[in-house]
C-alpha cells in the first residue's frame, strides 16, 4: 500500500510550447490552478500565492470563503523548457493559523512528453510519508467539507457554461 | 504483541526490534498500551486507513486541476 506518491497521466491536445507555457508562466498556471501569485516562477525562487476561489454561485462562493486568500509558498527545483517543471510545496496546507514551514515538504513534477496527438503530462506528487500522521489525519478533517464545497461550484460551473465542443473533434 | 513475543519470532535483537517500535510509534502507525511490567504493541489500522485517505483526497485534488489545466490549454 503506497501512502508515499500520487502519479497523474492526462493527454493534453495541445502543442507543447503552450503546455509548456501553462505550467511555466505563473499567471497562467495561476488561472487554471485557482491561484494568484505574487512574481515568476524561476529554478531556485520561492512564490508567493494566494487561493482565489471561483464565483459561480454566490451561496457557494460564500461558503468557500474558508481558503480564499489563504497564502502558501511553493520553491522551483527545475524548469527544463518544453520537458520539465518541478516544486516543493507544503500539501494540503489549509488550516489557518498554522505555520507549515518547519514541516516536510512534497516534490511536485511535471514531465510532458510529445506524443502524436499532443502532449502526455505526468504529474508525481511524493513525499507524503515524511508528514507526520497525525497532520495527515487532520487535515482531512479540516479539509473534508471545504473540498465537497469545491466539487458542487465546478457542478455549478458546468451546469451554467455553455459546453464547447472543440472544433477538432470531427 | 509483547516485545519478548516479537524478538522470539525474530532474528532482530530485543534491542533493535525495541527501536523500531519506538520508530513506528513517533510515526503513529503502532501504539503501545502497559500490561502489568510488559509493553504491549499493537497496530493502528485507523492511522494507515487515514494516510490512505488523505492521498486520495489530493489525488481527487490532483484529477481536478488537471481537468481544468486540459480546458485552459484547449482554448
Amino acid at each position: 500500500m503506497n501512502t508515499d506518491r500520487i502519479e497523474k497521466k492526462i493527454l493534453l491536445r495541445a502543442p507543447r510550447n503552450r503546455v509548456w507555457r501553462a505550467l511555466s508562466d505563473s499567471t497562467a498556471f495561476g488561472t487554471w490552478f485557482g491561484v494568484k501569485f505574487d512574481g515568476p516562477f524561476a529554478p531556485g525562487a520561492s512564490v508567493s500565492g494566494v487561493i482565489v476561489t471561483t464565483k459561480v454561485d454566490p451561496e457557494v462562493a460564500k461558503a468557500q470563503k474558508e481558503h480564499e486568500g489563504l497564502r502558501f509558498e511553493i520553491t522551483i527545483e527545475q524548469m527544463e523548457p518544453e520537458r520539465l517543471f518541478s516544486f516543493r510545496w507544503h500539501p494540503f496546507a489549509v488550516e489557518r493559523g498554522v505555520d507549515y514551514s518547519a514541516e516536510p515538504t512534497t516534490l511536485v513534477v511535471f514531465a510532458l512528453e510529445e506524443v502524436p496527438n499532443g502532449v502526455m503530462l505526468t504529474v508525481t506528487e511524493s513525499g507524503f510519508d515524511r508528514i507526520p500522521l497525525a497532520r495527515r489525519a487532520k487535515a482531512l478533517t479540516a479539509n473534508e467539507e471545504g473540498w465537497s464545497k469545491m466539487v458542487k461550484v465546478i457542478e455549478e460551473y458546468l451546469a451554467h457554461t455553455p459546453q464547447v465542443e472543440s472544433a477538432g473533434r470531427a | 504483541m509483547s516485545i519478548t513475543k516479537l524478538t522470539a519470532g525474530s532474528n532482530l535483537s530485543r534491542q533493535a526490534i525495541a527501536k523500531h517500535l519506538r520508530l513506528m510509534e513517533e510515526a503513529g502507525l503502532v501504539r503501545n498500551t502497559r500490561h502489568g511490567r510488559e509493553s504491549v504493541w499493537q497496530l493502528d489500522p485507523q492511522r494507515l486507513r487515514d494516510a490512505r485517505r488523505y492521498l486520495d483526497v489530493i489525488s481527487k485534488q490532483w484529477d481536478d486541476a488537471l481537468g481544468r489545466l486540459r480546458e485552459f490549454v484547449a482554448d
